[in-house]
C-alpha cells in the first residue's frame, strides 16, 4: 500500500514550521553568480513571490490559468507592443520596471516576464545551451513556468556580452521600496515592504538581492481620512483587486460594482465619490452617468473617470465628471484627486 | 525508498526528474510545488521518503522554512535534504547549514547532471 497508515498531524507540522520560520530572519534571499542566469533565476523567484503576495494566487503551472492571468495583465497594462520585443527592448523594459517603485510598474514587470518567458523559451533553450535539455518534448518547452530565468538569462547573456557592460546598475537598492501606499494587500494581514535590486559589477558578475522586510516602520501607516465611501465601478477584477486594497489602505471604505447596473444599485450605500470605468458590459460608464442623475442624491456625487482609453477629455464637459484619468493609475495622483473632492 | 522533489517551477522539476531517470535510478519520485504541499506529502509518506531535493524560494512556505520546521520534528529530522537553489551566495549557504546542520548538500542552479547525481548518490538506497 502506498503511504503510511499513521500519517503525521499536518496541522501540528504546519504550526512547527510557522514557529520555526518566525524565529529566524528568513526574509532575505541573496543571489550571486558569475552569469546572468543567476540574475534571471532570482528575478523569476522574486516575480513569483510578488505575484503571490499581490494576488494571493500561486503562480500556477496550469497552462490555462496562466494564460488567463497573462491575458488579464497584458490587457490591463496595454503592453501589446511587447509583441515586437527583441533582446534589446526586453532588456530596457526590465531595467525600466526594476527602477520604478510603483505597483503598476511591478505588474508591468510581472507581465513582461511572464509573457517573454512563454514567448522566448525555446529560443532561450538554444541560447543558453542548457546542458541537459535535449528537449524533444514539446509540452516541456511550452510549460515554461518558472523559467523566465532561462529566457532572460539568454537575453541578458547576449546583451551583456555583446555590449560589454562594465558598470550596469539596474536599481540602487534604496530606490526600490514599496510601501503600503502602493495598495498591495498582503494575504496574512501583515504589512510588508518589498525590496529588490539588481546590479552588475564589472562585466562578468551579477548580484541580485531581494529582501522582504517584515514590517513597515511606524509612521508610514496610511493617513486617516475618516470613513468616506468610494464606489469603484469597473468590470476588470484584476484592476479592482489592485485599487480596492489601495483605497482601503488610505482609510476609505470601498464599495465595488462590476458594471454600471450594479453601480446604480450600490448608490443606495451613499458613496462620497465614484471611480468609474467607461467600457463595461450591461451598462457602460456613459449610461451610468446618465442613469445616476435619476437616482436621488446621485447628481451631487463627484465622479472620477479612470479608464484605459486615452483621448476622451471631452468627457469632462459632462455634468458631475470631475477628473479623467488614464490607467494604469498612479497612486499618488489618484489620491490627490480624491482628496480634492472629499 | 522514495525521493521527494520540491520546487514550484514545473520545468525545474521536470529537468531534475529527467536527470534522475536518465541516470537510471529506480526510486519512486514524489513531487510538491511548495513547502506547504511538501508537508502534505511528508505527513503521509515520511517513512518511505529517503531524500528530499528542495528549492529555496517558493510561494506559501519556502524551502528554508520547511527545513527549519522539519529539523524540529523527530519523525522528519533525519530525512536527508539537498537544497537545489538559484542562490549560491555564501550567506545563503551559511543560513541553510545553520538551519540544518545535517544538510546533505547544496546545489546551485543551473547544476550539471553529474553534480546532481554525485550529490544524491550517497543517499540512494
Amino acid at each position: 500500500m502506498d503511504g503510511n497508515p499513521n500519517p503525521l498531524d499536518l496541522n501540528k507540522m504546519k504550526d512547527i514550521v510557522r514557529q520555526e520560520s518566525a524565529k529566524m530572519n528568513l526574509r532575505s534571499f541573496s543571489v550571486e553568480g558569475e552569469s546572468a542566469f543567476t540574475l534571471a533565476l532570482a528575478l523569476s523567484a522574486a516575480v513569483k513571490k510578488i505575484f503571490y503576495e499581490k494576488s494571493g494566487t500561486v503562480f500556477s503551472n496550469e497552462p490555462k490559468l496562466e494564460k488567463k492571468l497573462i491575458t488579464q495583465f497584458v490587457h490591463r497594462m496595454r503592453v501589446d507592443a511587447m509583441e515586437k520585443f527583441n533582446a534589446t527592448t526586453a532588456f530596457s523594459v526590465v531595467q525600466f520596471a526594476a527602477n520604478d517603485e510603483t505597483l503598476e510598474k511591478q505588474a508591468y514587470l510581472i507581465t513582461l516576464v511572464v509573457y517573454l518567458e512563454q514567448k522566448f523559451l525555446p529560443e532561450f533553450l538554444r541560447l543558453l545551451q542548457y546542458p541537459y535539455i535535449d528537449s524533444d518534448d514539446e509540452t516541456e518547452v511550452k510549460d515554461g513556468c518558472g523559467t523566465l530565468c532561462n529566457l532572460i538569462a539568454g537575453q541578458y547573456k547576449r546583451e551583456i556580452t555583446a555590449l560589454g557592460y562594465k558598470d550596469l546598475m539596474m536599481s540602487p537598492f534604496e530606490n526600490y521600496i514599496n510601501t503600503a501606499a502602493d495598495g498591495v494587500g498582503i494575504p496574512n494581514g501583515a504589512t510588508e515592504k518589498f525590496e529588490l535590486s539588481f546590479e552588475v559589477e564589472g562585466s562578468k558578475r551579477l548580484v541580485v538581492e531581494m529582501m522582504t522586510l517584515s514590517m513597515l516602520p511606524k509612521g508610514s501607516s496610511p493617513a486617516k481620512t475618516g470613513t468616506k465611501k468610494i464606489l469603484v465601478i469597473d468590470d476588470d477584477p484584476t484592476f479592482v483587486k489592485t485599487i480596492e486594497p489601495f483605497l482601503r489602505s488610505q482609510g476609505f471604505e470601498v464599495i465595488v460594482a462590476y458594471d454600471g447596473r450594479e453601480g446604480i444599485a450600490q448608490l443606495k450605500e451613499k458613496p462620497n465619490l465614484i471611480i468609474l470605468d467607461l467600457q463595461m458590459p450591461n451598462m457602460d460608464g456613459y449610461e451610468f452617468i446618465t442613469a445616476m442623475k435619476e437616482v436621488q442624491g446621485g447628481k451631487q456625487i463627484p465622479v472620477i473617470i479612470l479608464t484605459a482609453k486615452a483621448g476622451l477629455s471631452d468627457i469632462l464637459k459632462m455634468e458631475g465628471i470631475r477628473e479623467y484619468m488614464i490607467k494604469p493609475f498612479q497612486p499618488d495622483a489618484l489620491l490627490k484627486s480624491i482628496q480634492r473632492y472629499i | 525508498m522514495k525521493i521527494l522533489v520540491v520546487d514550484d517551477s514545473l520545468l525545474d522539476r521536470k529537468l531534475l526528474i529527467r536527470v534522475l531517470m536518465k541516470s537510471g535510478i529506480s526510486q519512486e519520485i514524489l513531487q510538491a510545488e511548495d513547502g506547504e504541499q511538501a508537508m502534505e506529502v511528508l505527513a503521509v509518506n515520511y517513512k518511505d521518503i529517503g531524500l528530499i531535493l528542495l528549492d529555496w524560494q517558493m510561494p506559501k512556505v519556502s524551502g528554508i522554512e520547511l527545513m527549519a520546521g522539519m529539523v524540529k520534528i523527530p519523525e522528519l529530522s533525519s530525512i536527508p535534504i539537498i537544497m537545489v537553489t538559484a542562490s549560491g551566495s555564501d550567506e545563503n549557504k551559511r543560513m541553510a547549514r545553520q538551519v540544518n546542520p545535517k544538510l546533505a548538500g547544496y546545489l546551485v542552479k543551473p547544476y550539471k547532471p553529474e553534480e546532481l547525481m554525485a550529490a544524491i548518490k550517497p543517499y540512494l538506497k
